[in-house]
C-alpha cells in the first residue's frame, strides 16, 4: 500500500502544481487602460466603433488594417491589425482583440476574434419574388 | 390565425412524424423495462428476451422511418416544415441532402440514434450472456436521445426539439395571414461552408465514434448487474478498440477538414470543439490500457470501470458544450443552442451519476489485489501511461470549460442575487501555446513509456535472463532513437533542449514498438496491432514537432521590422502579401505569380503559380495552386475562402486568399467602391477627343459585338463595345480601352474598362441605348406584311423570313408577364449586308389591349415590332425603325480608380505534415486491427 500511496501523493501534488500553473494563463478580459499600463499581450473585448473610419489599402500594405474599438468601459481606441482585413468584419457584434498598446497609443493587434450573427440562422423568411 | 385554411401544406407528415417519435419513445421505455424483467424473473416462465428483441425491431423501424421521412420532405423541399426550411433551399444539390439532414441538431441526434441501433443490432447477433442487459443499457441512453426530439411540453418546460414543427408554429409573422404562404417562401439553405464532401463523411464517422463509446459501458454495467465483475472484460475489449479506432478516425477527419477546407491554416487549433472530441478518446485509450492490464493480471479492473464511465461522461459533456450554445464566445465553430441546455445537463447527470451509483454499490465486490504491482512489471508502467492520458485530458478539459465556469458563476450569482460577471474569466491569450506547454511533456512521458514498457512482462521480470534481455533491448532502442533523433534534430529550424527531449521521446516510442515487433513477429503476430498503434503515435509526435517548428509563413523579405512590438513573434509582423495580376513577386525561394481568375457558378477560381528560380532568375520548376473564393447561395457576397494545397511527400504548400478587391466581394462593397469614384460624364462621337486630368481620350469605334469573358450571353442580349485610345502629354505610349455594356430586357450589365496601373476606369453610359434606338412618336416607322413561311425583300434591301411562331416564347422582355396574357412570338430571320440575325418580336394581348414587345438588330440599329395578326388572311404586320449610325455616345471616365487586379495571399509551408496523417492513420488501423483479431470466436485474449 505504501508505494502506491506515495505515488498517488506525488501525482496529486504534481496535478495541483500544473493546474495552478495552467490557471495563470486564464485571465479576465482587459480594457485599453489596462493595456496602457502593461507591456504584456492582452485580450480586450469590445465592439467595433462603426461610426469611425476603417482603413485597409492592401496595395499600400496588406498587413495593415486599422479600425476603432470601444471596450467595455466605453473607451474608444484605434486598433491596428497586422494582417489582412477579416471577412465580414463590418457585421461583427462583438470583437476580441489580442495585442499590446504602442507608445503612440495605438493598440497593435496580432489577432482578432469576431462574433458575428450567424448568417444562416436568421429568423427571417425570404420571399421568393425578392431575388 | 386558426381559421385560415392554408394551401399546399402536407400535414400528414407531421402527424406521421409525431406518431413515429412517440412509438420510438415508448418502445425504448418498454425495452428497458423488458430487459430489467428479463434479469429479475425466471427466464423459462417469462421469455422477456423475445419481447426485447421484438421491440428492438419496432423501435428501429420507427427511427429509420423518422429519418427517411425527414430526408424525404427535405428532398421534396416542403418548406412548410421548419427543419426543411432551415436547412434546404431550391438550389441545394441533391447530393447534399444528407449533409443538410445532419447539419441540424435534431438530425444529428437522429444520426446518433441510428448508430446506436446499428450497434444494438450487432450486440443482438452475439450470443454471450450480456446481450439483453447490454440492450437495456444502450436503450436507456437511446431513450434520452429520443427525448431530445420529442418536442412536447411538460408543464412550462419543453422537452426536446421536434423536427416536424411547421414553420408557422415556430414564428409569428404577418406572412402567415396569407393562406398561400407556401408558394411565397423559399428555403434558408445550407451554410455554403458545409457544402463539401467532408460534411458527408465526417459527422457520420464522429457520431459512430461517440455512439460506440457506449458499448464498453454496456458491458461494464452488465458486469455489475450480473455480478460478473471480470467476466465482461473479454467480450468488451474488441468493442473498445473498435470505438477508439472510429472515434480516432472521426477526430482525424475533423483535423483534415480544418486543414484542407477551412481558413485557419492548420490541422489542430485547440478549439473547444476539437478538444472535446479528443478528451473522450484519450480517456477511452486510457481505459483500453487499464482493460488490458485487468485482463492479463487482474489488476485495474476498477480503473477500467472508471475510465470507461468517464469517457462516456465526457462524450455527453462534449455534446452539452457544443449544443447548448455555451461555447459561443470561444469557438470558431458556429453552434447555436436550441434551448435544450437543461435537458443536456440532465443527460450528463444521468450518464455520470447513474453508473457511479452502481459503481459504489458494487465496488467492494470488484476484485482488487492487496499486493502491489512490481515496479518491473509491464502493468505498473502501463497504468502510469493510462494515468498520464487521464491527466492530459483533465488539463484540456480544465481550460476548455472556462465558459462553463462563467455560466456557473452567473447561476450562483442569480441564486444569491448579485451580478458576478466581473469574475468572468476568458480563455488564455494564446490558447495554442497554453495547451502545448503542458501537452508536450505528457506526450514525451507517453512516448518514453511506450518505448520501454513493451519489453517488460506482465507480473514483472521473474528471472535474471529476462532482466538481461530487457536491458539489451532497451540499449538497442536507445541507440536507434539517439541516432535518428539527432539527425532529425538538426533538420529543425529552431533548436532547444525541450525540443531535443521531445524528438527523442518520439523516436524512442517508435523504435521501441518496432524492435519489439521484430522480436515477437513469429510467435505473436497479434502484436502487429500494438506495433501499428504505438509506432503511429511516435510518427505522429514527429509530425507534430516538424509541422509546429518548421512551419513557415511565406512572406516577402521586406516585411521584417526590427523594432517591432512583437519581436518575439515574427509571424505577428504580417503573414499576408499582395499579388498583382501577372506581376511575379519574389517570396522567399519562390517567384509567385497571380496568373488568372475565372468565375464558375458560385466560385471564383484563381490560378497562382509558384516557381523556384536559379541565381540568374531563370525558372527551374514550377507548380500551380488553385485557391477559391466561394460566394453565398444568392451570389451576393463572399461566403468563404477555400485554400488550395500543393502536396509533396516531405511538405505541403498551403495557399489561401485573404482579401480580394471590393468589386469582387459583394454587391454592396462593389457599389460603395464604384460610388467613391469621381466619374466625369462625356458625350463623344467617333473621332472626338476629350481631356481628363492627366490623360486625353479619343473614341475610335462603336461596336455591337460584345462578348465579355466570364459572361454567358443569351439570345436577345444587346451589346455595345466602345474602343478608346488613351494618351498623355508626357508619355508617347498609346493605350487602348474597351468598355462595354449589355442590355437584357430591362436589365443592364456594365463592363467598365480599367487601366490598373494608371487608375483610369471608363464605363459606357446607359443612355447609349436611346442613342442607338432613338424611337419616339416623331420617327417614321416602316411597316411590312408577311405570311408564315414566306420571305420578302424590304425596300432598303433587307431580306426577312417569317419561319414560324412560338406560343410560349422565352424572352427577357416578358418579365412583366401576367396571368391571362396571350403571348405569341414571331420567328423572324433578318438578312442584311453580310449579316444574319434571328429575332423574335412578341405580340401580347392583355385585357383586349395589344402590347408589342420589340426585338432588335444592331449595326444598323433597328427595332422590330409585331403589331397585327390578321387571322383571316394570315397576314402578319410588323413595323420597324432603322438608325444607320449612332451619333454621340455617353461615356463616363474616372481617373482615381483603385486597382481591381490584386489579391492578398497567405502561403504557409508545412513540412512533415504527412507524418501527422501517417501516424494518426497507423493508430487508427492499429486499433481497428486489434478489434478485428479479437472479434467473436477469434484468438484467445
Amino acid at each position: 500500500m505504501k508505494r502506491s500511496f506515495i505515488f498517488g501523493l506525488v501525482l496529486i501534488v504534481a496535478a495541483i502544481a500544473v493546474l495552478v500553473s495552467a490557471s495563470k494563463d486564464i485571465t479576465s478580459y482587459s480594457s485599453f487602460s489596462d493595456a496602457r499600463k502593461s507591456n504584456k499581450t492582452l485580450k480586450i473585448v469590445g465592439q467595433l466603433a462603426k461610426d469611425k473610419d476603417m482603413e485597409y489599402d492592401p496595395v499600400k500594405d496588406p498587413n495593415h488594417f486599422s479600425f476603432y474599438v470601444t471596450d467595455k468601459s466605453g473607451e474608444t481606441v484605434q486598433v491596428v491589425l497586422k494582417a489582412a482585413k477579416p471577412q465580414d468584419f463590418e457585421l461583427s457584434e462583438q470583437i476580441v482583440v489580442t495585442g499590446k498598446m504602442d507608445e503612440k497609443g495605438l493598440f497593435i493587434a496580432k489577432d482578432v476574434l469576431l462574433k458575428c450573427p450567424s448568417k444562416y440562422k436568421d429568423e427571417e423568411v425570404y420571399i421568393k419574388s425578392e431575388s | 390565425m386558426q381559421s385560415i385554411q392554408y394551401v399546399g401544406e402536407h400535414l400528414w407528415v407531421q402527424a406521421t412524424g409525431h406518431l413515429l417519435i412517440l412509438v420510438s419513445f415508448f418502445s425504448a421505455i418498454f425495452i428497458i423495462v423488458g430487459s430489467i424483467l428479463h434479469h429479475r424473473q425466471s427466464q423459462e416462465l417469462h421469455p422477456w428476451d423475445k419481447w426485447v428483441k421484438a421491440l428492438f425491431y419496432v423501435h428501429s423501424a420507427s427511427i429509420l422511418s423518422t429519418i427517411g421521412l425527414i430526408i424525404f420532405i427535405m428532398s421534396q423541399r416542403w418548406y412548410e416544415y421548419h427543419y426543411v426550411w432551415e436547412h434546404v433551399s431550391d438550389d441545394l444539390p441533391m447530393k447534399y441532402i444528407l449533409s443538410a439532414f445532419w447539419e441540424g441538431q435534431e438530425g444529428s441526434f437522429l444520426l446518433w440514434m441510428f448508430w446506436n441501433l446499428v450497434l444494438g443490432f450487432m450486440i443482438l447477433r452475439r450470443s454471450d450472456e450480456f446481450v439483453i442487459s447490454n440492450i437495456g443499457i444502450l436503450f436507456s441512453v437511446q431513450l434520452i436521445l429520443v427525448s431530445m426530439i420529442l418536442g412536447i411540453y411538460v408543464g412550462e418546460t419543453r422537452l426536446g426539439s421536434n423536427p416536424f414543427l411547421l414553420l408557422r408554429q415556430t414564428m409569428d409573422i404577418p406572412l402567415f395571414n396569407n393562406a398561400e404562404y407556401i408558394s411565397l417562401i423559399k428555403g434558408n439553405g445550407m451554410n455554403p461552408l458545409l457544402q463539401n464532401y467532408w460534411m458527408l463523411i465526417h459527422p457520420p464517422t464522429l457520431f459512430l465514434g461517440f455512439a460506440s463509446v457506449l458499448v464498453p459501458i454496456c458491458y461494464a454495467m452488465s458486469g455489475f448487474f450480473q455480478r460478473k465483475y471480470t467476466g465482461w472484460l473479454k467480450p468488451a475489449l474488441p468493442w473498445s478498440l473498435f470505438s477508439a479506432s472510429i472515434l480516432g478516425l472521426g477526430i482525424l477527419m475533423g483535423g483534415a477538414w480544418a486543414y484542407e477546407a477551412l481558413s485557419f491554416g492548420g490541422y489542430w487549433a485547440w478549439d473547444p470543439v476539437e478538444n472535446m472530441s479528443l478528451v473522450p478518446w484519450l480517456i477511452l485509450v486510457a481505459g483500453i490500457h487499464a482493460h488490458l492490464i485487468a485482463q492479463h493480471t487482474g489488476y485495474s479492473v476498477r480503473a477500467a470501470y472508471l475510465f470507461y464511465m468517464l469517457s462516456f461522461g465526457m462524450v455527453i459533456y462534449s455534446t452539452y458544450l457544443t449544443r447548448s450554445g455555451v461555447l459561443g464566445d470561444t469557438s470558431v465553430h458556429a453552434f447555436t443552442g436550441l434551448g435544450l441546455g437543461w435537458q443536456l445537463l440532465f443527460f450528463i447527470a444521468a450518464t455520470v451519476i447513474g453508473p457511479l451509483i452502481l459503481y459504489f454499490r458494487h465496488s467492494s465486490s470488484v476484485p482488487n489485489f492487496e499486493k502491489e504491482e512490481g515496479i518491473s512489471s509491464r502493468e505498473f508502467w502501463m497504468f502510469i501511461g493510462a494515468l498520464s492520458l487521464l491527466f492530459s485530458s483533465g488539463l484540456i478539459s480544465f481550460t476548455t470549460s472556462i465558459p462553463v465556469y462563467n455560466k456557473l458563476l452567473d447561476f450562483f450569482g442569480e441564486l444569491v442575487g448579485s451580478n458576478l460577471s466581473s469574475w468572468h474569466r476568458s480563455a488564455p491569450v494564446d490558447v495554442v501555446a497554453h495547451h502545448n506547454r503542458f501537452q508536450i511533456w505528457l506526450a514525451v512521458l507517453i512516448g518514453l513509456l511506450t518505448g520501454f514498457s513493451v519489453f517488460l512482462r506482465y507480473h514483472g521480470q521473474k528471472n535474471l535472463v529476462l532482466q538481461k534481455s530487457f536491458w539489451k533491448d532497451i540499449a538497442i532502442v536507445t541507440g536507434f532513437a539517439l541516432l535518428f533523433s539527432s539527425i532529425s534534430f538538426y533538420a529543425l529550424d529552431r533548436q532547444n533542449i525541450p525540443l531535443a527531449v521531445f524528438i527523442f521521446a518520439a523516436w524512442f516510442g517508435f523504435a521501441g514498438s518496432v524492435v519489439y515487433f521484430i522480436k515477437l513477429m513469429k510467435s505473436q503476430p497479434r502484436s502487429l496491432s500494438s506495433l501499428l498503434a504505438h509506432s503511429g503515435f511516435g510518427i505522429l509526435l514527429l509530425g507534430i514537432v516538424f509541422t509546429g517548428v518548421n512551419r513557415k509563413n511565406l512572406v516577402p523579405d521586406e516585411f521584417f521590422q526590427e523594432d517591432f512590438l512583437f519581436a518575439d513573434d515574427p509571424e505577428a509582423a504580417g503573414k499576408h502579401f499582395l499579388l498583382i495580376k501577372n506581376q511575379p513577386k519574389l517570396v522567399r525561394q519562390f517567384m509567385v505569380e497571380y496568373k488568372k481568375d475565372t468565375l464558375q457558378s458560385r466560385f471564383r477560381n484563381y490560378t497562382i503559380q509558384f516557381s523556384t528560380i536559379d541565381t540568374l532568375g531563370e525558372k527551374i520548376k514550377s507548380f500551380e495552386t488553385h485557391p477559391q473564393i466561394q460566394y453565398d447561395n444568392k451570389l451576393t457576397k463572399v461566403a468563404a475562402s477555400n485554400p488550395s494545397i500543393k502536396r509533396y511527400i516531405h511538405e505541403d504548400i498551403f495557399t489561401l486568399i485573404a482579401q480580394i478587391p471590393a468589386v469582387h466581394t459583394d454587391a454592396e462593397s462593389a457599389k460603395k467602391a464604384e460610388d467613391s469614384l469621381d466619374y466625369v460624364d462625356h458625350s463623344l462621337e467617333i473621332g472626338d477627343t476629350v481631356f481628363g486630368n492627366k490623360y486625353y481620350f479619343i473614341l475610335d469605334r462603336i461596336g455591337s459585338n460584345f462578348a465579355p469573358k466570364d459572361f454567358e450571353l443569351q439570345k436577345g442580349d444587346l451589346g455595345f463595345e466602345l474602343e478608346l485610345r488613351m494618351k498623355s502629354l508626357e508619355e508617347t505610349a498609346t493605350l487602348v480601352l474597351k468598355p462595354g455594356i449589355i442590355f437584357r430586357g430591362n436589365t443592364m450589365f456594365r463592363f467598365p474598362a480599367q487601366l490598373e496601373n494608371k487608375g483610369v476606369r471608363i464605363q459606357v453610359g446607359e443612355n447609349i441605348f436611346e442613342a442607338a434606338f432613338p424611337e419616339n412618336n416623331q420617327v417614321a416607322f416602316q411597316t411590312f406584311q408577311i405570311k408564315e413561311g414566306q420571305s420578302m425583300q424590304l425596300e432598303d434591301g433587307k431580306k426577312v423570313t417569317l419561319s414560324g411562331f412560338d406560343k410560349n416564347p422565352n424572352s427577357p422582355y416578358l418579365e412583366g408577364k401576367k396571368e391571362g396574357d396571350i403571348v405569341i412570338g414571331a420567328k423572324l430571320k433578318i438578312e442584311w449586308n453580310n449579316s444574319v440575325k434571328e429575332i423574335m418580336p412578341i405580340y401580347v394581348i392583355r385585357d383586349q389591349n395589344i402590347i408589342p414587345l420589340p426585338d432588335r438588330i444592331t449595326d444598323p440599329w433597328a427595332s422590330f415590332y409585331f403589331t397585327k395578326i390578321d387571322p383571316e388572311t394570315g397576314d402578319m404586320t410588323f413595323k420597324y425603325y432603322e438608325n444607320k449610325t449612332i451619333g454621340s455616345v455617353p461615356i463616363q471616365i474616372a481617373e482615381n480608380a483603385p486597382r481591381t487586379d490584386y489579391l492578398v495571399m497567405e502561403a504557409i509551408v508545412f513540412p512533415g505534415i504527412n507524418l501527422v496523417w501517417l501516424g494518426s492513420l497507423l493508430m487508427v488501423f492499429g486499433l481497428a486491427y486489434g478489434a478485428w483479431i479479437r472479434r467473436k470466436g477469434k484468438a484467445q485474449l
